[in-house]
């Protein structure tokens, strides 16, 4: 493969990939005004406040019940669920280039799949497709669960975790989040996470623990190449271990660049198809905490790792 | 609607597939790159007075999407990669559609800096020094990846050729 190969590889694969139904301009703009009404009731009603609610994860009401987004939640993929009154107009333009030029020969347009436009110069509502054909399940706006039996899971793992940190650590900024993966048939499949950071004196760790229901198209991929694939690590460098009669991947990384916060990470498939995963690192890391003093331990042995990841208390259910 | 409103939806409008190709080529899943892409327009909207002159604002609306995908400590988990099957020890001579899903799976275990050196200057086809500018970094630094992401491709994906060089016989 030279670099020509690859360039027309690249080109290939997102040519004929079969995006989702991508947000229009109208929607992309009801969304970004939105998040800017956000801010502004954000900071009317004091920086600590709403730092507090959004570490609480808790999703404030906006006039006409649209939810203010935020990271991963990218709205439902044609914006429509908003009733925030953002009246827009769609706009068509000329369609540009990788390099962003005009490109020849090539007709107006807004991306793929989306509504009629309407046309410029009026504002009017943005053309919505039936509701009933929302790619996110239960009536959600995007992946994410903000309420509902999923979510109630993300905050049990959530306590769950806590309860089972070693004994002398503290969960400090704990977070939790429930996300529709994908569709297979009929059946959905979830993926549930939460991540600690385990403090013990001022040193400061990662605990992530994260459970996907049973998805049948992975049914008979190796325990260790999921495993692999989860964290970036190399599946020759997996160990399975049995704990309790079950079959557990183990995989100690110390230098893994693909996510330098877990050195140590186990995989357990129950016999249902769902999959848990314990995770751990010496550091800590997050938006309101970027950096600390990292442990000088890893907070659960191997063997206590292992043994997580087939605790009930954290598979998926 | 204003005339902020305006340009920034006539820009959204004209750019956005690109940078949802890019942010796929990223993250290898349609549905994160859309976040990816809502998010990135999402702020370049905030900041739209700030980053007023139009030829900046590819640049811009690329940094965000390369560095929300490179931030570690950003990522959450909707934000890893899947991969629902382990790549081909070697993989053997397919149709293009299966092709197209081995260069996909290969480039999903390339390094992340590495990658996205390789997507920004092999699908972007930006110059390198534009490229060392979004990952603030040195251009040689940049050939130096491009150069590693690229034999590392090769020795994941050692018979690819992609349809195009097929059809042309190249090799």
């Amino acid at each position: 493969m030279n670099e020509l190969e690859l360039r027309r590889g690249l080109n290939d694969a997102v040519a004929a990939g079969s995006p989702p139904l991508a947000l229009d301009s109208a929607g992309m703009l009801a969304r970004a005004k939105r998040q800017r009404r956000v801010r502004v009731v954000g900071v009317s009603a004091g920086s600590t406040v709403a730092a507090a609610l959004a570490a609480l994860g808790v999703v404030l009401a906006l006039p006409g019940g649209a939810s203010p987004g935020g990271v991963g939640a990218a709205g439902r993929p044609d914006g429509c669920q908003s009733a925030a009154g953002a009246p827009v107009a769609v706009q068509t333009a000329t369609k540009l280039g990788k390099d962003g030029k005009p490109v020849p020969g090539q007709p107006t347009s807004v991306p793929t799949g989306q509504p009629t436009s309407v046309p410029t110069g009026g504002a009017t509502e943005p053309s919505c497709p039936d509701p009933t054909e929302t790619p996110w399940p239960d009536g959600q706006t995007d992946r994410t669960a903000r309420s509902g039996p999923h979510f109630q899971k993300g905050v049990q793992l959530q306590q769950d975790a806590t309860d089972l940190l070693p004994a002398g650590f503290a969960a400090v900024q704990p977070s939790n989040q429930s996300q529709f993966e994908r569709y297979v048939g009929q059946l959905q499949v979830w993926n549930t996470q939460t991540i600690i950071g385990a403090r013990k004196g001022n040193r400061t760790g990662t605990v992530l623990v994260e459970n996907f229901s049973a998805d049948p198209n992975s049914a008979h991929t190796p325990l260790c190449t999921v495993a692999a694939n989860e964290f970036a690590g190399k599946a020759a460098d997996c160990q399975t271990l049995s704990v309790a009669g079950k079959t557990v991947a183990f995989f100690n990384q110390p230098s893994n660049n693909y996510s330098p916060q877990l050195q140590q990470w186990a995989a357990y498939r129950s016999p249902d198809g769902a999959i848990t995963f314990v995770a751990q690192g010496k550091t800590f890391a997050s938006e309101a905490r970027p950096s600390g003093h990292p442990l000088t331990a890893l907070p659960y042995s191997k063997g206590q790792l292992v043994a997580l990841a087939v605790n009930s208390r954290l598979a998926a259910g | 609607m204003g005339d902020r409103d305006a340009a920034f939806a006539e820009y959204y409008a004209t750019r956005a597939e690109v940078m949802r190709g890019t942010a796929y080529l990223l993250c290898g899943d349609w549905h994160r790159a859309e976040d990816l892409v809502q998010a990135a327009f999402t702020k370049l909207y905030l900041a739209w007075e700030r980053v007023s002159r139009h030829e900046v604002l590819d640049a811009y609306v690329r940094r965000i999407i390369i560095h929300s995908y490179l931030d570690q400590r950003r990522r959450g988990w909707w934000f890893r990669e899947r991969v629902s099957d382990a790549l081909p020890e070697s993989a053997g001579r397919t149709d293009h559609a299966d092709d197209r899903v081995v260069l996909l799976r290969a480039l999903e275990q390339v390094p992340r800096r590495q990658r996205a050196v390789l997507v920004l200057r092999y699908w972007a086809d930006l110059p390198v020094e534009e490229v060392a500018r979004l990952l603030d970094c040195a251009p040689g630094t940049v050939k130096s990846q491009a150069a590693r992401g690229l034999q590392t491709l090769r020795g994941l994906v050692p018979d690819y050729l992609p349809a195009a060089s097929t059809s042309e016989g190249q090799s």
